[in-house]
């Protein structure tokens, strides 16, 4: 009996391997996670941080500044390592389209989490347990080498580009195209350069931002919204954030705020047709027209959630226009770096005086790649604007929305003053303005980064703001530094932030 | 019927006596049995020839064979009974029957392995209890009767059916049961508790640490009926219970003065969130005060399509109260026991059915166990016995908060403003959308529960087998081998039926599922046992054991689930929409152990017992070997120095144990290194993911392998259906060792006034560790975690039991009477390296390892809330909030007997400690909680209702507290900066505060001071009356003519009273949270249970 009941054809060490799982996966499938793990959606707090699309409800969340702990892309660092190691140990040579991307990926994830939290970990980082405590580099010292990284990932590009070896997979934003990466790579660099506008004396940024901007051949960058890198949703895998089925549970949860509409119908900017609706109190009580400017209203961000959350009970504010965002699944799709940003960033350093060129034209052509991307014209035409109509049973009946015919004239709108290019520091702020607009519901903190940085547009504060009323400067560390790291958490501390874990702290970057 | 035995008898011995006289005139061959007054085998008599002066020793299950004339006395002895003298006359088989002689213990108790001893040789804490002590109050789980039973072990009751409780033994969550001698793979719902002789707890490491891993926390060990050996012939043993749960200990505390709404608003248009506001989907119970006005309802007609309003009146005032229903339970045994000189069958059957007090919901159990031995010839014994279990439910509940609970359903978030008695909502579905649309108040998040409990079921289906065969072969009196060879086998299948219109989190499209959960296990134990019992020189007894054992297990499990249904209320995977999302998992291990065992006894001064085991496993990096020694010391003062005459017994104890563990787990979940992201629950390297957005998992008994030392990659289809990669999270240390425990224990046991009163005393250190530790360490590494040898923890404990006979037998009148007490605290002693003073964030060595950390209100020096500028509380988070664990628990019961009538009652409860409760939490910022509704509060809520939509109208609650009232050079309030690591007030000079004179509208208002971790923290302290047992014996002489041996009756409640601190918490029933919990979840109210019992014997 015994015989037959038990088994002992394995051995002991056979027993020990759990077969459940893969021992090794090819370096496509983990380019596949990586990709996963870096976008940055809509509907998250980031877009909250922008003062864009706010919550008016304390149980599902808040408007507050008190932030804890930044983005954590280390464990996504070290796929990349992997990425590159079994790409290797498959035959490829050592430079080859993953390890290209993998410095550009390397760039893209430390620069981001040292905006966030300023001086990070990166050389001695992600070495595993040869190294359990890394010491933290400063943020010029993380800056100037995702500068150089980038440059790097370029030249292994073009050269890869020019031998022909172009061939990966697992891509989820590009179609697997190297060449489009690198317009990806150059692009984002200048986001880069510009993010550390306040450091132009200590690294050579306008001398790298002319090199780039100046030698297309070589430093190829996004030349329409179709380069975009943007995660497309999918029906049935890949809901957009709001789709029919979530309408009941968070339409009302949130609603726009007085920073992004008030720019819009200051600016008379048909945008706020696409992506918001009227406040219906102005329609419906005070009989303003659904169309008119004044009939969209923002939430004050700084107000306290009670006031604000009657206030959005008796409709008196502007919600998320439900047609483009909750009559699908697939809502938009979400840009993570974009031509429209780009072509802001280049304006910007242009009327910075980093290099020489039409500042205006890159600011036109920002402008309407936004337009683009909401389909309103850029010419003279018309677009149909749609409203929920109140009562309405479903979202995604589009019998259940009044359309509005909205006439445009890209002429008469450039001519306001508040929006003509001026080269000078109007001309700036008109930038940081029309890229704000374009990055609603985009390319994760970039907004919050912009006003940051240039105080544009204004973002007001309020007891709603949290923070004793200050928009915080930065993120805190991972909690694991301070249980693990704690020398070298604590030294970083006292080096940037007088020994405080402050998010009202100053990085390297602001000062 | 017994004069026919007696008769059969008579007749046997006659025909012996004629047909066999030259025998009974030689030697022969004696052989028979010594028990005690509790019919328990006592091992180690001595059993002499008075004329001869030769002689031997029982063996562990009470037997001898001495060789033997007729005429000549037999003389039975063994220190604490009364020797007794027997002449042999014309029997073979002499059974004698020790009683004590006061004096002295004499109990025999269950140790590992199923070894019998004396517990005056015992070296470390054991308690039994008898089984009947459960089966006659009976709780639905045959474990949770142990509540307040023993000292140090604490039971947490699941409220729920078919829920496991938490068993804890000093602390630590007991996952070994073993049945004899075995260890089964138990859901504690698969042993039938009227099989149960006795239950013997095995508290310490050193009283188990011949099981291995297994029995690091303790053990519980389970003695089966086998039959009365002094019985002989047929016994037939019935058991019957009947009870009712009725009234309710623990309640949710609604209110019904204000329906569903938002900031006083309500009215429906489509249950989605199409009302203004979206007030009619997902919402609150922050709606209008019930005035009669006229509201646009759920069920309000729709005229030329414009619903029209109806009286807002709170018309299901007691919902909850009116669903719920009576439930009951029933429990019916017969057991057969058929004893012969050479032979004890017994056959039990159980079954069990337990109607919910929630509708539609059931469980019923079946059990069969059999049980045979055989004894050839005196040298030679087979013994098998064989259980089998069957739980089957359509429809059991999930109450884990969300959208699948009836309390979420109808306590937390729904209000008055329906009934659930309206026939509409009986109904289930919408007229003509049957199967497809359910009719209810709210169609984004909630569900009728109707439509909860009869079409959106689960199904539980579990067979159970266990059983062993095996033989021992008795060279001599002092040496016999044990072959033994057992199985322990399941299978479940576990099915949800999610009926279209049905929206828990993650399946928002209302379009229904099918998911089975199949687990199968195979466990197979094969040991060899060689018993030894030699006495030196009438002073020196070795006893003791030599073995090994072969377990080899093998489990594998798959979840399969549709992804949304095609037809309406077709559960079947022929009928998924998408593609099936699925994921299996298999495993197995094999341990090969080798064991032995030395107790050295010293004539009457002590007893010296060693253990060693080695343990051969495959659950680890590498195959890997690691061996647990033992050592335990008793000495009986009593016997050799005198002592006053009031202390009758004095036992003084000491152990050591040293144990490891590989890494294994002992239970498993549904979807073990699932990689299934398509209904938003969890993936990854763990047992335990639950591939739902939603819903309790079910853990099922593993004792496997957890691979958690094993690198891999882990894949997913995050994107598009196509597979993702990722590289392992997880480093692990160079040669990771087994986890240990090293374990001593002290105690006493002191018995008073000729054994009338006794106190049991232990006290016990557990240093744990080097632990196999998961540290968290730098991210920046690339890794979050390192796999090495690390954290030490010491637990240390006291526990107390008081027996005392105040009145024995006075006038027919007895009292007996059982406290125990137990307390337990464990402290930090190595931390993982560097991380002294910072683990977790917080901790250094010394600090208490059950510390609740949360958020508190910010407050001034003098204890103020600081709230903001706009009246609201701020606060701060990571603050101590106090300790998790009780600081002791304790129980007393007492027995009182009447010449037949005897009426028994337990008190147990536990006192200090605190929990957070979650409950509290969502019924007042849901606005549900009759707290919202009364008080400072309601009356602000009343006035909020008045003045909806008045322009300027900005509340009128007065939150406590003060603000910061002094500005600074840029004209707003000086900013509080704050401490990260602790949370202090930086700047609290620069600061001035004034009262607090914001007003506020209520729903933010206790939306943000509730949310407030500090002002929903609940004391653990609470007293419970137990039980409460009537029981009423037949008198024999009533008996003597009928074939009925043996009657008794009884009445008993369970869980009658509640004692707690704080009413705002009456809806948490404390009694589950026996452990280190931070915070309460969503419970079923808790219920009295009033039963009625008879026991029959023929």
């Amino acid at each position: 009996m015994i015989l037959t009941v038990t088994s002992c054809k394995k051995s002991f060490q056979e027993l020990t391997v759990n077969q459940n799982v893969p021992n090794s996966v090819p370096a496509s499938l983990l380019l596949n996670g990586i990709l996963n793990n870096i976008a940055e959606f809509p509907d998250g707090s980031k877009e909250i941080y922008g003062q864009y699309y706010i919550y008016n409800y304390d149980y599902y969340g808040n408007n507050r500044y008190d932030f804890g702990s930044g983005d954590n892309y280390y464990t996504t660092l070290k796929n990349v390592v992997a990425m590159e190691d079994q790409a290797v140990k498959a035959g490829a040579p050592a430079v080859n389209p993953y390890s290209a991307l993998g410095k550009f990926f390397r760039a893209y994830l430390f620069s981001k989490m040292s905006m966030e939290e300023g001086d990070i970990p990166m050389s001695q980082a992600l070495q595993g347990e040869k190294n359990l405590t890394p010491a933290y580099d400063t943020q010029k010292a993380v800056m100037t080498q995702s500068l150089a990284w980038l440059e790097s990932a370029n030249t292994d590009m073009n050269a890869l580009i020019a031998s022909g070896n172009t061939t990966f997979a697992g891509d989820i934003y590009l179609g697997n195209s190297l060449a489009a990466w690198q317009k990806v790579v150059n692009s984002f660099r200048i986001r880069l350069l510009v993010q550390l506008s306040k450091k132009v004396g200590d690294i050579d940024v306008a001398s790298q931002f002319a090199t780039v901007v100046g030698n297309p051949t070589k430093y190829p960058v996004m030349t329409s919204a179709a380069d975009n890198m943007q995660y497309t949703f999918l029906v049935p895998t890949n809901y957009y954030p709001q789709t029919p089925d979530n309408f009941g549970q968070n339409g009302s949860r949130q609603n726009t705020s007085a920073t992004y509409i008030g720019l819009l119908t200051n600016l008379k900017d048909p945008r706020v047709y696409v992506t918001a609706e009227p406040a219906r109190y102005n329609v419906d009580n005070l009989h303003q027209s659904p169309t008119a400017f004044s009939s969209f209203i923002g939430a004050d961000p700084g107000l306290d959630l009670g006031d604000m959350y009657n206030n959005a009970g008796l409709q008196k504010y502007s919600f998320l226009n439900r047609k483009r965002y909750y009559s699908t699944f697939t809502g938009e799709p979400s840009i993570q770096v974009g031509y429209p940003e780009l072509m802001f960033n280049i304006a910007e350093g242009i009327n910075r005086g980093w290099a020489t060129g039409n500042a205006e034209d890159y600011y036109i052509k920002g402008i309407q790649a936004s337009f683009a991307y909401y389909s309103i014209p850029t010419g003279t035409g018309t677009f149909t604007a749609s409203f929920y109509r109140p009562g309405s049973t479903s979202t995604a009946n589009p019998a259940n929305y009044d359309n509005y015919t909205i006439n445009v004239d890209w002429a008469t709108y450039y001519a306001q003053s508040g929006v003509k290019y001026t080269a000078d520091a109007a001309g700036l702020t008109k930038i940081l303005q029309q890229k704000y607009l374009a990055l609603f519901r985009h390319s994760g903190l970039e907004a919050y980064y912009n006003y940051r940085r240039t105080g544009v547009p204004t973002f007001t504060t309020g007891p709603g703001t949290g923070n004793s009323g200050r928009i915080a400067l930065r993120f805190q560390y991972p909690g694991s530094e301070r249980t693990s790291n704690a020398v070298n958490y604590n030294k970083a501390l006292a080096d940037q932030y007088s020994g405080n874990d402050d998010i009202n702290g100053k990085m390297y970057i602001l000062k | 019927m017994n004069k026919f035995y007696q008769r059969l008898k008579t007749v046997i011995t006659v025909l012996l006596f004629c047909i066999a006289p030259s025998i009974l005139l030689a030697q022969s061959k004696i052989s028979g049995t010594v028990t005690d007054e509790n019919h328990l085998p006592v091992p180690g008599v001595s059993v002499r020839i008075k004329e001869q002066n030769k002689g031997t020793v029982t063996d562990i299950e009470g037997r001898y064979i001495i060789t033997a004339s007729q005429g000549q006395t037999l003389s039975f002895s063994f220190i604490g009974y009364t020797t007794q003298s027997v002449v042999v006359a014309d029997k073979l088989i002499i059974n004698v029957s020790l009683t004590g002689d006061s004096k002295t213990l004499n109990e025999v108790v269950v140790t590992a392995l199923g070894v019998k001893k004396e517990t005056r040789r015992v070296g470390y804490a054991v308690q039994t209890v008898q089984g009947d002590a459960l089966t006659t109050a009976r709780d639905p789980n045959p474990i949770a009767g142990l509540i307040g039973k023993v000292a140090g072990v604490s039971v947490g009751p699941s409220a729920e059916l078919l829920g496991n409780p938490n068993v804890l033994i000093r602390g630590n969550q007991v996952s070994l049961y073993v049945v004899d001698g075995f260890p089964i793979n138990t859901d504690t719902y698969n042993i039938s508790p009227d099989d149960i002789e006795t239950y013997t707890v095995l508290k310490g490491p050193a009283a188990a640490a011949l099981y291995g891993s297994r029995a690091q926390y303790g053990a519980i060990l389970i003695t089966t009926k086998k039959g009365d050996k002094n019985k002989k012939g047929l016994t037939v043993d019935i058991n019957s219970s009947t009870v009712l749960n009725s009234g309710f200990l623990a309640f949710p505390r609604t209110q019904n003065t204000f329906g569903p709404g938002e900031n006083t608003f309500y009215e429906f248009v489509d249950g989605k969130g199409g009302a203004p506001g979206g007030v009619d989907g997902d919402y609150d119970v922050w709606g209008p005060y019930f005035n009669g006005q006229l509201i646009p309802q759920y069920d309000s007609p729709v005229v030329n399509g414009v619903r029209q309003g109806t009286p807002w009146i709170a018309r299901g005032k007691n919902n909850l109260k009116n669903f719920l229903k009576v439930g009951s339970q029933t429990n019916n045994n017969v057991a057969l026991g058929v004893v012969g000189d050479n032979y004890t069958t017994r056959f039990s059957v159980s079954q069990q059915h337990q109607t919910s007090y929630i509708p539609s919901q059931y469980l019923n159990i079946a059990n069969a166990n059999l049980y045979a031995s055989f004894t050839p010839t005196p040298k030679l014994t087979f013994e098998g016995n064989i259980d089998f279990n069957r739980q089957s439910t359509d429809n059991f509940p999930d109450v884990q908060y969300g959208p699948n609970s009836i309390i979420y359903n109808i306590s937390v978030w729904t209000g008055a403003d329906w009934d659930v008695n309206a026939p509409d909502i009986k109904a289930i579905w919408q007229p003509g959308k049957t199967g497809v649309q359910s009719q209810f108040a709210e169609y984004q998040r909630y569900h009728n529960p109707y439509l909860l409990t009869q079409k959106w079921t689960r199904g539980h289906y579990k067979n159970d087998t266990y059983g062993y065969l095996g033989g021992t072969y008795k060279f001599n009196d002092n040496l016999n081998l044990r072959l033994r060879s057992q199985i322990d086998t399941y299978n479940i299948l576990r099915t949800e039926d999610l009926p279209f219109s049905a929206h828990p989190y993650g399946r928002e499209g209302n379009q229904g599922d099918y998911r089975e959960d199949r687990r199968d296990l195979f466990d197979n134990n094969t040991e060899l046992i060689l018993n030894y019992n030699y006495t030196i020189k009438n002073f020196l007894n070795l006893s003791g054991l030599v073995g090994s054992n072969l377990r080899t297990m093998s489990y594998n499990s798959s979840w399969v689930s549709t992804d949304y249904l095609n037809v309406p209320e077709v559960y079947a995977f022929s009928n998924s929409k998408n593609p099936i999302q699925a994921t299996s998992f298999q495993s197995s291990e094999r341990v090969f152990s080798y064991y032995a065992s030395l107790d050295m006894s010293f004539g009457k001064y002590a007893t010296l017992s060693a253990t060693y085991r080695s343990d051969h496993t495959s659950a680890f990096q590498v195959p890997t070997t690691y061996t647990y020694p033992s050592v335990s010391v008793a000495t009986v003062v009593s016997d050799y120095i005198p002592l006053p005459s009031v202390i009758s017994f004095l036992k003084l104890r000491g152990s050591y144990a040293n144990v490891k563990a590989d890494a294994s787990s002992s239970t498993i979940g549904p979807a073990p290194f699932s990689s299934i992201t398509a209904f938003g629950g969890s993936t990854g390297a763990s047992l335990f993911n639950n591939p739902l957005g939603y819903g309790s998992t079910y853990t099922s008994p593993y004792n496997g392998p957890d691979y958690s030392l094993n690198t891999s990659f882990q894949t997913n289809k995050p994107y598009n259906s196509q597979t993702a990669g990722y590289a392992t999270d997880y480093l692990y240390a160079n040669n990771i060792k087994t986890s240990t425990r090293v374990n001593y224990e002290e105690g006493f046991d002191i018995k008073f006034l000729q054994n009338r009163l006794g106190f049991s005393a232990s006290a016990f250190q557990y240093i744990d560790g080097p632990r196999i530790f998961p540290s968290s360490i730098s991210t920046a590494t690339g890794y979050t975690t390192l796999y090495l040898n690390t954290l030490k923890t010491k637990r240390s404990g006291y526990e107390g039991s008081l027996e005392g006979t105040p009145v024995k037998n006075m006038g027919g009148f007895t009292w007996n009477v059982l406290v125990n007490i137990a307390t337990n605290k464990e402290v930090y002693k190595e931390l993982p390296p560097g991380q002294d003073g910072s683990y977790q964030g917080y901790y250094k060595v010394g600090d208490r390892t059950d510390v609740l950390r949360g958020s508190k209100f910010l407050r001034t020096k003098e204890g103020q809330i600081i709230n903001d500028e706009a009246g609201k509380p701020r606060s701060v988070g990571g603050q101590v909030l106090g300790n998790m664990n009780a600081k002791y628990n304790w129980s007393i019961a007492n027995k009182v007997r009447y010449k037949n009538f005897s009426m028994g009652f337990q008190f147990d409860g536990g006192v200090g400690g605190v929990i957070i409760d979650y409950m509290h939490n969502k019924t007042m910022r849901g606005g549900a909680n009759i707290e919202t509704a009364t008080g400072a509060l309601g009356d602000a809520r009343y006035q909020d209702w008045k003045n909806f939509g008045v322009a300027g109208y900005n509340g009128t609650y007065v939150g406590p507290g003060v603000y910061v009232s002094n500005l600074g050079t840029d004209g707003k309030p000086v900013p509080i900066n704050l401490d990260s690591k602790t949370g202090a007030i930086l700047n609290y000079s620069a600061l001035q505060f004034s009262g607090n004179k914001q007003k506020a509208l209520v729903q933010d208002y206790v939306s943000k001071y509730y949310n407030v971790d500090e002002s929903n923290l609940m004391d653990k302290t609470f007293t419970k009356l137990r039980e409460v047992t009537f029981s009423y014996d037949f008198p024999k002489a009533w008996l003597q003519k009928s074939f009925i041996q043996k009657i008794s009756a009884s009445l008993y409640g369970r869980n009658l009273l509640y004692f707690y601190k704080d009413k705002r918490f009456k809806d948490v029933d404390l009694d589950q949270y026996n452990g280190a919990q931070a915070q309460t979840v969503l419970q079923s109210p808790t219920v009295r249970s009033y039963g009625f019992n008879l026991n029959l014997s023929f």
